[in-house]
């Protein structure tokens, strides 16, 4: 298991360090000055050149990639180019909590919905449930996110206003609903796909079978026999999900107003703001990475078969 | 003090009425078990017996009214003791603690992501309404009664850290775990190495003595049966057409299919080296409506009538053995 772990853990850093080069040399690939873009359209060259020296850009590639990783191994992520006198660290940590909440809200309707769908699907498969459900799901999928956000603004919010219009204030949570609805309904419909898959599955395998001949009750066998197994996937998807969310969820943010950090990313990148760009990716990487450590640790909770093979 | 005629039989533990089983098919029912009544006594070892695909399994899974989907016990009742339990308003609160079965396959019956422990004292959590601690104690008693060297660690472990052998011990734990009145063992030794095996019959063989359990046994190897059982129903097709004392029906078969069953088993009872018999032809496809007695086109006795008219089981000249054939064989001595 330490053995494991160690070698999980360094898979992480690398993973980390190689998504961060990327990134801070696709910063400095992509067309335009970043000083230019500072100091604005008018300025004179030499003004433009000031700045580029203040900000270290006249520095060749590779010294400013060392000053990069140097700083970033004391946690400083930088001064951001186009709010100046920001730290990108202080930027983010204000966006950041927004998104998180969206994207725990997301993934609670995606488990809210999907599962129990699911679930239901699986034990009366053909039925009407079942139909309904997957023709549900079949929205889900297939509605995008941007329209579907549309839609609930419009009719829930502007036309019944019901919900607020646009932005975040109290109780956040109010201003959550529709957007992480709207975030959500497509990975609820992918979740009870898979739940409805994985829990047939599981029906029909001998060990049900068992625990009905041993006389247990249908909701016994199906707390302790059916959802353990689904919990596999729910687990990965659930982990995967948080993590793409939490670098940020560009759409969701902007149709509903929400300053996380998918705006944040989307405006960086705009500005050829190299620090926040970098440091955006950062945060998507890292959270991407550390949910993917999460579920992989939860395997092992779940599932004996896989502690036994990471033991050996 | 009871003075009929009942008082001196031994009474009955489970009695099967007239149970089909059949699958469901685009015009109405695929009967594959045909009919069948028979009855076991209290503590009796009955084996059953029978090609692949005859139905013993299915059988089994109709006495513990619990017929694997689509299929449907399509007609007939099933007594526990006096009880009605195929009645569909009687409570199922009997299956498992008073007819509990081991499958064929103890490799899968197990759920891989339970603790052992879990999986044995939840019988007794649900069926006797014990406490965990209380069911705890009792599932390491009942693990050690059927032979597992460390049950205290065994509690704590997970089906595939098990050998094949010792996953069909904690099954058999598990079926014992209510003291049943009648114990199905559907092939509990397929799956398992031949020196398991033995050790496997003789641990039910030590259970069915001690608790007074009834086994209906069901094998493909008519010397299990032989060894086990005192007493054998022979089945083809989905239908019973032979049953009796095991010495009689395996000295003195009456049916040329248990005849040539009996054949087809290497060194039953002499061992000289003569070619193994094999029956002839294949097994008919179930299912398929039958006029007369499935086994004619393959039987060496069949005659007309055999072919138009399905012969009834019924009780021959030897009390105790019934047989369902037209030309029953006669019994010679040797
Ligand atoms: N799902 C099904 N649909 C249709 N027929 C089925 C189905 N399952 C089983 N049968 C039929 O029921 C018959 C009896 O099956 P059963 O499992 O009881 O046989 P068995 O005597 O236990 O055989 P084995 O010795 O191989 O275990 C088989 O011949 C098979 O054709
Ligand atoms: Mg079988």
């Amino acid at each position: 298991m330490s053995r494991w772990l160690i070698r999980r853990t360094a898979q992480m850093f690398a993973v980390v360090w190689g998504v961060m080069t990327l990134a801070f040399i696709l910063a400095f690939i992509v067309p335009g000055d970043p000083a230019r873009m500072v100091a604005g359209p008018n300025a004179s060259p030499e003004a433009v050149a000031n700045i580029r020296h203040e900000l270290g850009l006249d520095q060749s590639l590779l010294t400013q990639y060392t000053h990069f990783i140097e700083r970033l191994m004391h946690g400083n992520l930088g001064i951001s180019f186009a709010l100046q006198n920001q730290t990108v660290g202080s930027a983010i940590w204000r966006a950041l909590p927004f998104t998180a909440a969206l994207a725990i809200g997301g993934v609670l309707w995606e488990v809210v919905l999907g599962i129990p769908f699911g679930i239901i699907s699986a034990y009366r498969p053909k039925s009407i449930f079942d139909r309904f459900s997957t023709f549900s799901a079949l929205f889900g999928l297939s509605t995008p996110p941007f329209w579907l956000g549309l839609m609930l603004l419009y009719f829930l919010a502007f036309k019944l206003s019901i919900f607020p219009l646009n932005g975040v204030g109290h109780p956040l949570i109010w201003y959550l609903i529709l957007p992480s609805f709207t975030l959500g309904v497509g990975g609820a419909a992918f979740y009870s796909r898979i739940v409805r898959t994985t829990v047939l599955n599981v029906l029909q395998s001998p060990f049900i079978e068992f625990a009905q001949l041993k006389g247990m009750p249908a909701s016994l066998i199906l707390r302790r026999h059916v959802i353990r197994h689904a919990l596999m996937p729910i687990v990965t998807m659930i982990g995967m999900d948080l993590g793409y969310f939490l670098g940020g969820v560009l759409i969701t943010e902007s149709i509903f107003g929400i300053p996380g950090i998918g705006q944040l990313a989307f405006k960086s990148i705009s500005t050829l703001d190299v620090p926040m760009i970098t440091g955006t990716v950062l945060v998507a990487s890292v959270f991407m990475v550390l949910m993917n450590f999460i579920v992989d640790v939860l395997y092992t909770f779940i599932d004996p078969r896989v502690r036994l093979q990471r033991n050996n | 003090m009871k003075l009929d005629s009942t008082v001196n039989r031994i009474p009955t533990v489970v009695r099967v009425n007239s149970v089909s089983v059949g699958f469901p098919n685009r015009d109405g029912m695929d009967e594959v078990v045909h009919s069948i009544s028979f009855s076991i006594d209290v503590a009796e070892r009955v084996g059953l017996v029978g090609e692949s695909g005859s139905g013993k399994s299915l059988t089994s899974r109709a006495i513990m009214q619990l017929v694997p989907k689509p299929g449907q016990i399509t007609s007939g009742t099933v007594l526990l003791e006096e009880r009605n339990i195929s009645d569909s308003e009687s409570k199922i609160d009997w299956r498992g603690s008073e007819i509990a079965i081991i499958s064929q396959d103890p490799l899968t019956s197990l759920n891989p992501l339970v603790k052992i422990g879990v999986q044995i004292s939840e019988m007794l959590i649900h069926h006797k309404g014990m406490q965990k601690s209380e069911a705890r104690i009792e599932s390491i008693n009942l693990l050690k009664s059927v032979g597992l060297p460390n049950p205290k660690r065994t509690m704590n472990q997970y089906p595939n850290s098990l050998s094949g052998g010792m996953r069909q011990r904690v099954a058999i734990a598990i079926a014992i775990s209510c003291k049943p009145k009648l114990l199905i063992a559907d092939e509990p030794t397929t799956a398992l190495d031949v020196t398991i095996q033995s050790q496997v019959l003789d641990l039910i063989e030590s259970i069915s003595t001690e608790n007074q359990t009834a086994v209906l046994l069901i094998s493909h190897d008519l010397a299990v049966v032989a060894n086990f059982c005192s007493r054998i129903i022979v089945m083809y097709d989905g239908r019973i057409v032979e049953t009796g004392p095991v010495n009689e029906i395996l000295n003195f078969p009456k049916h040329p299919y248990t005849q040539a069953l009996i054949a087809s088993v290497p060194d039953l009872f002499d061992t000289s080296r003569e070619r193994l018999q094999t029956i002839p032809g294949s097994p008919p496809i179930a299912g398929r409506i039958n006029l007369g007695c499935s086994f004619a086109p393959r039987c060496t006795h069949a005659s007309d009538i055999c072919l138009t008219h399905i012969p009834k089981l019924e009780v021959s000249s030897d009390a105790d053995q019934e047989v369902a054939c037209h030309n029953p064989l006669k019994r010679v001595s040797s």
